[in-house]
């Protein structure tokens, strides 16, 4: 990098850091936002609660490290809500200087004349695009931002050491391989983007005899990656049927996402802002069912410029790199985490591909005809002004939960999300009938559950401060599917956070607690997810029914038996009923597993209340 | 020369006028905003903010201008740029700017005059023509009035854009052009033209401006070829324009029509006005007396017909005249003078010919007047005997930096000006009720009680006058209704309420009497005038009646409702009846918004911000203060 373009960057840094500082002030904005991080510390308490229980039972790699940096943060950084948002605009510039400086050499690998100026580019409209607004400012969305961080380091630590960088660079990169997963599932697009590095740039030339083969082999790994997918394909109907949240196929996923990509490369360069959201539900309501001429072309014309890519690149070998990393990297993700047809965040890291490709086509162009660099240079400037401006808007929003919903809402009346959302902001404002009518319209939009209504219409007395009487706990109704329904473990997690720190204005907790577990009975134990026994024994525990507690624990362990977290609501519900033998035993045994590593910061922080 | 670093005698005469240019506007920096001003700085909520507020807020104010087109961003990002550096609006500082601007363009339209005729014409001809440009009194209202950077800005970046243009175009005379300059030419060109419109919409003159030295001086020729055939077809070219107002004044479209709908005046009656109004301002450039400028010229008569005054008949005959002359002048070669004059005209294309703006103002002649003061120099240069020619052009340019002096002295205080104007334009309404309104503001932000009574004394008879120049004028009326219900009560006073229904009956209601019911209204909340005695229900019916388009009277009769007669009901029923009409319009919103919180429907109020949101989904409404601030529990953000 040159000088002038580090100082252009530092001041684009310091934009960046400008705009976005107007939505880093301001509430918790969405539903699922408050109950992920509030980790409660078990100093004397007797509050516990849930810190995303779900993510043991379908998110294999339990996210440690994404979850060790929010208890980290609140245990020596709580600053609430304003404080992480910080911490997810620092992570974000910090990720734009790795695709700054990764652009850069790989343009320089190239033999791109101009590369620091284009690497410049590529890192300014990523750090400034509105599509990744939404990954920045939701406060979850740092498991994301930490994937991306760790999976930019994996493959910039590559490249220098594919360049004859040092050794160092490849223990660096395999080091970033093996952390990047533990902060959320898209970490292992690291190994495939590698792979794809060396054949699309690299073509594995220029290796000794040992490391060709075994690129040979990592080749071969990659081969049997794909055919797991494949079979993951194969069963991804079932798995979507499990979660019950869902109610797409995989033909549908398949020939939708062609049409959603390029959806997101609109939206990257030249966003539109009623796309724009918090809510990714909105999206596929507002533009509705895909036709099977829609779908095809939209197949087609990705399959025209993929081979329009291949057809250029021994010349522009970039262009193919970063459009097949783009789609690569998204149907990797929308594999990992099928919930969403379409989803913002999912183009936190591979959007970057796309702007590399770009970024190869400018500097093609411009070894060719370098005249036209004061239009490219316009053009580059006019999107970027547009972005900051929308940038800038958009941002404004998140600092108020109130316009954010209503926009929100605006921009798709159909989204389920948005309309819960702003049933729960006329609700926290007393408005109770309006909020009710908004959730009876959102019970039409998803008859998938009945139980997931009953929920949010609770939640909603206690947002209005209005007493749940007796009868509307009788009403409560569950069938044994409810309880495999993501949604109503997150649904009810935010309830009982609300009852716990609330009292929902004088309900009968003990009459709900009551009736909650009347409806458990209904469904099989092991449907039940971790995360609604989880919020269960939070409510018993609030209740100081330790006992009651202590048997949903039971029941959680029996079939998730190494649940950390459980464990350590155990170890404080024996606590509590003076079960001196079983208590002693779990310390030892959660000693045990911390010396083996095995507890995040957070659980090994209230570990050591106990030891006191 | 020290160093053999040889200074040209011209650019030395040129710096030591701008010295003088700025050393007489300097006279002239008041401390007040006046007119559009305020509504553009002084008032503008979002400027204010950009002092404390965050990057949204900056959105907010380079947005905020409401005025053109393009939203004049650039424009409102200079002010902007110059709130937050001077912690704040600052009338007197941008006057500054606003100096610095008019050097900064006197300095780009020597540069390009340079570029373009200093190798064909006498020597300092080009920097009479520019000194006298620069001193020139008639552009104090564009310099010192201080929205007017709009129109210098825009002035500056089409001077830019044109000298690039110049610049690579003299290469090309001789030798082709590389794709690379062609490429950077066109992309200099575009940026000036884009910078200018965004500044102020007549910036798309560049366009203009443009063809029409490509069609004088340039002719076409290029690479060493040149082609009288097609010399001769740009120079027809030049008609183009004129056929063109031609063609709209005859099909008009659609929006030119509609732009009409809210003017005294029809389309044709403006266009054969400005055919004497264009004269008007030959003479102010040519024979500048300053008593004759001002800020307002509505006492210029409009229009009826070519013979209603019969000066529009004449002035028309003259520009026949004119025409003519200029194809005779470019038979015979007389290119720049033909020049010089189709500059003032090209420059007038826009705003003096068909679009539905004001009738006269002197602003217009900001960027045209170059061509005028190339003239006079040329006709100085013309002057046979040198020392005659140093004599006219030093006494030129004493008389204009006289005349300037006089001019910015004037502008120093608003109270002066005002009643400069007002005396020397005593059949202006404008005039006159600036001067009043003037006497009315700094009287009641006197404090010596004397002084006091004496300006609001003086400005009650202002209105007087006021009614005397326009008997049913409905801002006149209802100043003094609050003045006489505020200081003069003890004294007998005309029935103005009488006059003011016959007013609101008779007179054309445009949007400055508008802006005097919701005055009227704010006099009643206030207590001052008397409800019984206004009924002001009653006027906005009226008012409905005759203007059934126009919600804002219905709107008021809400406001009333809601604010004097606490009757919430009726407030929203009102707006809600104006919304299923007109689902945009925004104060409706914003008042249900106010009456449903001040109900404590809590619900019903989001729901109409989120309609509101729905059809405006302006950052600006989500920064709205009326939205902020209410005290209602619950409702805070």
């Amino acid at each position: 990098m040159t000088l002038r373009t580090t100082v252009l960057w530092l001041l684009l840094c310091l934009i960046a850091a400008w705009v976005y500082q107007s939505g880093i002030a301001g509430p918790a904005v969405t539903y699922n936002e408050a109950p992920l991080f509030i980790p409660e510390r078990l100093s004397g308490s007797s509050v516990i609660s849930p810190h995303d229980g779900d993510l043991s039972s379908y998110q294999t790699l339990e996210r440690s490290l994404s979850v060790a940096s929010f208890a980290l943060e609140t245990n020596y950084f709580d600053r609430g809500i304003e404080g992480q948002r910080e911490i997810n605009l620092v992570i974000h510039l910090v990720i734009a200087l790795l695709i700054v400086l990764f652009s850069h050499d790989v343009l320089v690998s190239m033999g791109y004349r101009n590369a620091p100026w284009l690497a410049l580019v590529v890192g300014a409209v990523w750090m400034l695009s509105p599509l990744l607004l939404s990954s920045v400012l939701h406060v979850p969305q740092r498991m994301i931002q930490l994937a991306a961080l760790f999976v930019l380091i994996a493959n910039w630590s590559y490249l220098r050491w594919r360049v004859g960088r040092g050794q160092i660079w490849l223990w660096l990169c395999l080091a970033a391989c093996l952390v990047a997963p533990l902060a959320q599932e898209s970490g292992i697009l690291a190994l495939p983007m590698l792979v794809l590095m060396e054949f699309t740039l690299f073509g594995c030339g220029g290796m000794r005899a040992f490391w060709a083969q075994r690129m040979r082999i990592l080749s071969m790994f990659v081969a049997v990656l794909v055919v797991v997918c494949a079979l993951i394909a194969l069963q991804f109907d079932t798995s979507i049927s499990q979660t019950g949240s869902q109610h797409f196929k995989l033909v549908t996923f398949l020939s939708m996402q062609w049409q959603i990509l390029w959806a997101y490369v609109a939206q990257l360069f030249w966003p539109r802002p009623e796309l724009l959201g918090v809510y990714q539900d909105g999206y596929m309501v507002a533009k509705g069912p895909s036709d099977a001429t829609m779908a095809a072309a939209g197949w087609f014309a990705w399959l025209i410029v993929l081979f329009g890519a291949w057809f250029l690149r021994r010349r522009l070998p970039l262009l193919f790199y970063g459009l097949t990393l783009f789609l690569l990297g998204h149907f990797i993700q929308a594999y990992l985490d099928p919930l969403a047809l379409y989803a913002e965040p999912r183009n936190y890291l591979v959007s970057f591909g796309l702007l590399i490709a770009a970024a190869s086509v400018i500097g093609g162009f411009l070894k060719v005809l370098p005249w036209l660099m004061p239009w490219l240079c316009l053009a580059v400037v006019v999107i970027l002004g547009r972005n900051t401006g929308l940038l800038i808007k958009e941002a404004q929003l998140w600092s108020s939960e109130r316009n954010l919903h209503i926009v929100a809402l605006n921009r798709f009346p159909d989204s389920v999300q948005a309309n819960i959302g702003y049933a729960r902001v006329l609700a926290s404002r007393g408005a109770y009938d309006e909020a009710m009518a908004y959730a009876s319209f959102e019970q039409t939009l998803d008859a998938r559950s009945a139980l997931r209504h009953q929920i949010v219409n609770l939640g909603l007395h206690c947002y209005a401060s209005r007493k749940i009487g007796p009868s509307q706990l009788a009403a409560l109704s569950a069938t044994a599917s409810d309880f495999r329904d993501i949604e109503v473990s997150q649904r009810m997690s935010l309830f009982v956070q609300q009852a716990v720190n609330s009292g929902c204005a004088g309900t009968d907790l003990v009459a709900l607690a009551e009736r909650l577990k009347v409806l458990t009975y209904f469904s099989a134990p092991e449907y039940i997810s971790s995360n609604t026994y989880l919020s269960l024994a939070t409510l018993e525990n609030h209740l100081q029914r330790y006992q009651q507690g202590l048997e949903y624990i039971n029941i959680l362990l029996e079939f998730s038996p190494y649940n950390i977290q459980a464990k350590m609501m155990k170890l404080f519900f024996t606590a509590a009923l003076g079960k001196e033998e079983e208590h002693l035993e779990l310390l030892s045994e959660l000693r045990q597993l911390s010396s083996q590593g095995k507890l995040n910061p957070q659980d090994q922080y209230n570990l050591s209340l106990f030891e006191r | 020369m020290k160093s053999g670093i040889a200074i040209r005698a011209e650019y030395l005469v040129v710096a030591l006028a701008c010295g003088v240019t700025l050393l007489l506007y300097a006279v002239g920096i008041g401390e007040y905003l006046l007119f559009d001003s305020l509504a553009a700085i002084g008032e503008n909520d979002a400027l204010h903010h950009v002092v404390d507020g965050g990057p949204a807020h900056w959105w907010a104010a380079i947005d905020s201008s409401g005025s053109g087109p393009t939203g004049r961003l650039v424009s409102m990002l200079s002010f902007a740029l110059e709130a937050f550096a001077r912690g704040g609006v600052d009338a007197a500082g941008i006057r500054v700017t606003n100096i610095v601007i008019h050097i900064l363009t006197g300095l780009a339209a020597y540069a390009l005059m340079r570029e373009l005729f200093s190798a064909r014409l006498p020597r300092w001809t080009v920097e009479i023509a520019v000194i006298l440009w620069l001193l020139h009194p008639l552009h104090v209202s564009s310099v010192l009035y201080t929205v007017q950077r709009m129109t210098q800005l825009s002035a500056l970046f089409v001077l830019l854009g044109l000298l690039i243009y110049t610049t690579y175009r003299q290469r090309w005379l001789e030798r082709a052009a590389t794709p690379i300059e062609l490429s950077y030419c066109a992309f200099w060109v575009f940026l000036s033209g884009a910078l200018a419109t965004f500044s102020k919409e007549n910036g798309v003159l560049l366009l203009a401006l443009l063809f029409l030295i490509e069609s004088l001086v340039f002719r076409g020729r290029y690479n060493g070829f040149s082609s009288d055939r097609l010399a001769w077809l740009l120079r027809l070219g030049l008609l183009v324009p004129l056929a063109l107002l031609a063609l709209f004044f005859v099909f008009p479209p659609e929006y030119l029509v509609n732009g009409y709908q809210s003017r005294e005046f029809t389309l044709e009656q403006r266009a054969v006005t400005q055919l004497r109004v264009v004269w008007q301002y030959v003479v102010w450039i040519a024979l500048p007396d300053i008593r004759a400028m001002g800020l307002h010229h509505d006492d210029i008569v409009t229009s009826i017909g070519l013979f209603e005054p019969g000066t529009g008949a004449l002035a028309l005959f003259v520009w026949l005249i004119l025409l003519v002359s200029l194809v005779v002048l470019v038979r015979r070669g007389c290119v720049i003078t033909v020049f010089a004059l189709c500059w003032f005209l090209y420059g007038h294309l826009l705003e003096s010919s068909l679009l539905a703006l004001e009738m006269v103002y002197e602003h217009r002649n900001y960027l045209p007047s170059l061509g005028l003061c190339l003239f006079i120099a040329l006709l100085i240069s013309r002057l046979s005997v040198v020392r005659m020619r140093v004599a006219v052009a030093i006494g030129l340019g004493l008389l204009l930096a006289f005349l300037l002096f006089g001019r910015s002295t004037i502008w120093q205080s608003e109270l002066d000006m005002a009643g400069y104007h007002r005396h020397h334009h005593p059949d202006s309404v404008r005039s006159v009720y600036h001067f009043a309104n003037a006497m009315l503001r700094h009287g009641e932000e006197s404090a010596h009680a004397n002084r006091q009574a004496a300006l609001i004394s003086r400005s009650r008879q202002g209105y007087i006058d006021m009614l005397e120049l326009r008997p049913d004028d409905v801002v006149a009326l209802v100043t003094l209704l609050y003045l006489d219900g505020k200081y003069f009560q003890n004294q007998a006073s005309k029935n103005w309420m009488q006059q003011l229904h016959s007013a609101i009956d008779a007179s054309f209601i445009d949007a400055s009497d508008q802006r005097a019911m919701a005055a009227l209204l704010e006099c009643i909340q206030l207590s001052i005038c008397n409800p019984a005695e206004v009924d002001f229900k009653k006027l906005m019916q009226r008012l409905s009646e005759r203007y059934p388009d126009t919600y804002s009277f219905n709107h008021l009769v809400s406001v009333y409702a809601a604010t004097v007669e606490k009757d919430y009901r009726v407030a929203l029923a009102t707006d809600q009846q104006i919304l299923l009409q007109d689902p945009e319009f925004i104060p409706a919103h914003r008042g249900k918004y106010r009456w449903y919180l001040a109900k404590g429907e809590n619900g019903q109020a989001l729901e109409t911000l989120r309609s509101l949101m729905g059809v405006s989904p302006d950052l600006n409404i989500l920064l709205d203060p009326v939205l902020h601030a209410n005290n209602l529990p619950g409702l805070q953000e």
